[in-house]
């Protein structure tokens, strides 16, 4: 057991995710409709990432869990912007847009990069559409002049889904490159951890600079 | 083991640039809607000064008028009683009823002549320039009590001077405006006034012991009509000032603070 928790020591982003996730339980009562999504995006890639460590730990392979993970991940985002833009044409690409990823998906998971693959050819178009989202919507509350937007939880959001997304593609492109060794492949898995762990800490101090008044009174 | 060292570094590298690219795009971002605000904030300054000098002018317009009503009154409707009063008592008759009828027609043609002069006081900000608001406010609570009987508590601090001449004629204007609303719809029977220096801000405290608001005539307040409020709202926004309606037991009150 101790073995395990030195292990996710090692890669950042589980103490990191575990804090965020905490603060976001912790003020559970008092979240709105979007932090609750967002809460419930922030459990879902913790333990996500929690189980694969797991995995990992075991020497047992676990980008099959990636892969069953990825869509119910992006379903999330989808469905967390689909109700946060005010714009309708907006709202229908993200539906369109989620049926082909998954009509996509499918394809490459049963006919071209398998379940032990981590399934790559449409995570990365998906990131940077993902990535897209996030920069029309972060345009779209800063348009928005009424709002105070380092009090607004949507700000934060926005900007560690653009700082993840954009990063994160090429990252996951060059860890399915062909012929890369394995000490590469190791830092790769590294950074992409950072990156993780900058998306986790964002929201986690956007939760608590939205909060910090109701912080203050508790 | 160099090759591998080259990739890492170049991976490290071009992460760092993506992450530095999206932050400075969300900077711009910033960047942008912070000048937007800034020029939103100009014209709603811009926007506001021109009200304030728009409420300014009208005010000056309807003091001018006030002024000029007063003077026609005082000069010519006052003159042409006077003259009237002259000349009844030029009128000599022997006829003893004749001249008990005359002697009480003078005395109502005295009468106006007073009235006519009380009012051209209270328009005219002339009498309030000479002798200052404490005395235009006593005259107005005399003719106000003899008129009505309501009575009156005025609470003036030794230590008041309005700095803004202007200010201390819009004040008696607003506290013209309250008395003139206690004695149509609040069926008082005693007004209370405190003036008084708080910091450096003026305090006007109102209050009557009548009917007070009623469910209509406080949303009337609030939506800032009817009652002479539109007036009184401009009158205290041209001071740089504020207004409030305190719960009270019984009656309406009414604080009025602006920078002195």
């Amino acid at each position: 057991m101790i073995d395990f928790l030195l292990y996710l020591l090692k890669y950042w982003v589980h103490p990191v995710g575990l804090i965020s996730s905490s603060l976001f339980l912790a003020l559970w009562p008092r979240l709105n409709l979007l932090e609750i999504r967002i809460a419930s995006l922030i459990f879902f890639c913790f333990f996500l990432d929690l189980i694969a460590a797991a995995f990992a730990f075991k020497s047992i392979p676990n980008q099959w869990l990636y892969n069953l993970g990825f869509p119910i991940q992006v379903l999330l985002i989808a469905f967390i912007y689909y109700k946060q833009f005010s714009s309708i044409t907006f709202k229908k690409y993200i539906k369109k847009g989620y049926l082909i990823f998954i009509v996509l998906y499918l394809i490459d998971l049963l006919f071209f990069q398998k379940m032990n693959q981590l399934n790559t050819y449409v995570y990365i178009p998906t990131c940077m559409l993902i990535a897209t989202l996030s920069y029309f919507y972060l345009r779209e509350i800063i348009d928005n002049q009424e709002i105070q937007i380092w009090k607004d939880i949507s700000f934060w959001f926005a900007c560690a889904m653009l700082i993840n997304y954009t990063a994160t593609a090429p990252l996951i492109s060059l860890l399915t490159w062909p012929g890369i060794s394995q000490p590469v492949w190791n830092n790769i898995y590294y950074v992409n951890n950072i990156i993780d762990c900058i998306w986790f800490l964002l929201l986690g101090i956007g939760l608590l600079w939205t909060k910090r008044q109701t912080l203050f009174s508790l | 083991m160099d090759k591998t060292a080259d990739i890492i570094f170049f991976v490290v590298a071009i992460t760092v640039l993506i992450v530095l690219l999206t932050v400075l795009i969300i900077n711009l971002l910033l960047i942008g809607r912070n000048r937007r605000l800034k020029h939103q904030n100009e014209l709603l300054q811009v926007s506001a000064d021109f009200q304030h000098e728009l409420m300014k002018a009208q005010i000056e317009l309807v003091e001018n008028t006030l002024n000029d009503i007063s003077k026609e009154l005082h000069d010519d409707v006052g003159q042409m009683i006077t003259l009237s009063i002259i000349q009844l008592n030029n009128i000599d008759s022997n006829d003893f009823s004749l001249n008990t009828k005359l002697a009480e027609v003078r005395n109502s043609v005295q009468a106006s002549l007073n009235s006519v002069r009380d009012i051209s006081k209270v328009l005219s900000t002339d009498y309030l320039k000479t002798f200052g608001i404490r005395e235009a406010l006593d005259k107005m609570i005399h003719q106000v009590n003899k008129a009505t009987g309501i009575n009156f508590n005025l609470s003036f601090d030794s230590g008041v001077v309005f700095k803004a001449a202007a200010n201390e004629i819009i004040t008696f204007r607003i506290l013209q405006e309250l008395i003139t609303n206690t004695i149509k719809h609040a069926e008082a029977s005693t007004i209370s006034i405190v003036i008084r220096n708080e910091n450096e801000n003026m305090l006007i405290d109102y209050k009557d012991n009548g009917k007070g608001l009623t469910i209509n005539n406080a949303n009337e307040l609030n939506t800032k009509k009817g009652l002479g409020f539109t007036n009184l709202h401009k009158r205290v926004a041209l001071m740089k000032g504020t207004i409030s309606t305190p719960d009270l037991p019984e009656g309406f009150g009414i604080k009025l603070i602006f920078p002195n």
